[in-house]
């Protein structure tokens, strides 16, 4: 594999001096894994990654940490993958995400170009941001949640989101109080969801110790093996979720300079009593020509 | 939109104490650099694989064991080795004023000393992508 020659490109799709193709051929397994900040989530890349490499899959992987105001960042996922470092079958390359979504706009054209290389398993974590997370399940086959015990209110309000992306939970650091707890609550939120074709399993681990990663392992294949089986449908899921992000996406940027103007002349109506709040919107919302 | 400045940043060698790096680490990142941290005991080998998929234009080393010597003659000789010597490596670190020569001998593009303020070697690395 050159590695050169793919980190090459990657940088420059990173410096939008290229584009790659950008549809799935669906050869690789694309697996994510996101979660609230600090629940362990570049130990267990590791563990899963270091499964695969040692089993010889040619392996991909993408890890996203958030980048700051001045367009500097820290990377720091790379930390727990020291060991991966020098497997050949292994690449590793880690990006900054500023975009909302928990991963960086331009991870899904990575996957198809480590796709297009023949990579057999890519992984891609997130941020840990703990919300609007949903982006990265748009783009991967199999989306692994990880919380960790004490998280309550977390899960609390991540209710409506985290349920709908998420193919596996996993309660990691089950080596601290009230993991327990956090597995029923989280079984309550799978059994909510009445009768579907795939039932989101719930898998314990302490991935500092390896604990438990046998059993994901497993889930994660018996994943893979439904949603190949049910393709053509969840591609079409998936790529409805991922064209509406992403077009959403750039009609943002497009208004956002726009509205802020407008927003600011009905803040002025609306103090001055020339406006109310629903005259205004309906005043803005006619303004935006969607046409063009 | 300009260029994205990536760099990596690791600590070598076998003593257990990353503070120097992590200094050098959010001064660059303050300026808007890109720096992949790669954390502690790390093998020249495992440093430039990373720097190689990173694709960075710089690698920072923080040495303090006073090792340096080998540890930078097998980093630039696996580069060479890889064909990506085109990849700067700078180094950090308490390192004798007969050592500093040499190292820039072998291909090491800059040392920076303890006195050194981080502000400097910024702007060193800045410099290169020019
Ligand atoms: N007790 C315990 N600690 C763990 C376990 N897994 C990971 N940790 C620790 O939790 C901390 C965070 O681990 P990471 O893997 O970096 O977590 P992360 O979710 O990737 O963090 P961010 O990327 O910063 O959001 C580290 O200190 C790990 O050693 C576990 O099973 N039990
Ligand atoms: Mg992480």
């Amino acid at each position: 594999m050159n590695s050169r020659e793919i980190a090459k490109t990657i940088s420059k799709i990173e410096n939008n001096e290229l584009k790659v193709n950008s549809t799935r051929n669906y050869n690789a397994h694309v697996i994510g894994i996101t979660g609230p900040l600090g629940v362990g989530k570049s130990t267990l890349v590791f563990q899963i990654a270091k499964h695969y490499a040692d089993a010889g899959i040619k392996l991909g992987i993408i890890l996203n940490d958030p980048s700051s105001e001045n367009g500097g960042s820290f990377l720091g996922d790379r930390i727990r993958m020291q060991k991966l470092c020098e497997y050949d079958n292994v690449f590793i390359r880690s990006l900054s995400a500023k975009d909302s979504g928990g991963v960086a706009k331009i991870s899904g054209e990575i996957i198809n170009l480590l796709e297009e290389k023949g990579f057999e398993k890519i992984i891609i974590e997130s941020v840990g941001a703990g919300q609007s997370e949903i982006e990265i399940a748009n783009i991967v086959d199999t989306c692994i949640v990880v919380l960790m015990p004490g998280l309550g209110d977390e899960i609390q309000a991540l209710k409506s989101g985290i349920n709908e992306i998420a193919d596996i939970f996993v309660v990691n650091k089950a080596d601290i109080n009230q993991a327990e707890r956090t597995l029923r609550e989280l079984e309550m939120l799978v059994n909510m969801r009445g009768k579907t074709s795939w039932k989101i399993p719930i898998v314990k681990t302490i991935a500092i110790k390896h604990k438990g990663i046998n059993e994901l392992i497993e889930k994660i294949e018996l994943h893979n093996d439904y949603f190949k089986k049910n393709l053509t449908q969840i591609k079409k899921s998936k790529l409805r979720n991922e064209l509406n992000y992403l077009i959403k996406y750039e009609i943002n940027k497009k208004i956002d300079k726009k509205l802020n103007k407008l927003i600011e002349t009905s803040v002025q109506d609306i103090i001055n009593n020339n406006s109310d709040v629903n005259n205004a919107i309906n005043k803005v919302v006619d303004k935006i020509k969607f046409e063009s | 939109m300009s260029k994205k400045i990536r760099i990596l940043i690791a600590k070598p060698g076998l003593d257990g104490h990353d503070r120097g790096a992590k200094v050098m680490a959010n001064a660059f990142r303050d300026s808007g650099v890109e720096v992949i941290y790669t954390g502690l005991r790390q093998t020249p080998l495992q440093i430039v694989n990373a720097a190689i998929q990173e694709d960075v234009l710089v690698i920072g080393l923080s040495v303090l064991s006073g090792a340096h010597m080998h540890l930078c003659k097998e980093v630039l000789k696996l580069l060479k080795e890889k064909k990506a010597f085109d990849i700067n490596v700078v180094v950090g670190g308490i390192i004798p004023e007969k050592d500093i020569k040499e190292l820039k001998r072998i291909g090491i593009k800059s040392v920076f000393g303890p006195g050194t303020f981080m502000k400097d070697a910024v702007e060193f690395v800045k410099k290169l992508v020019k």
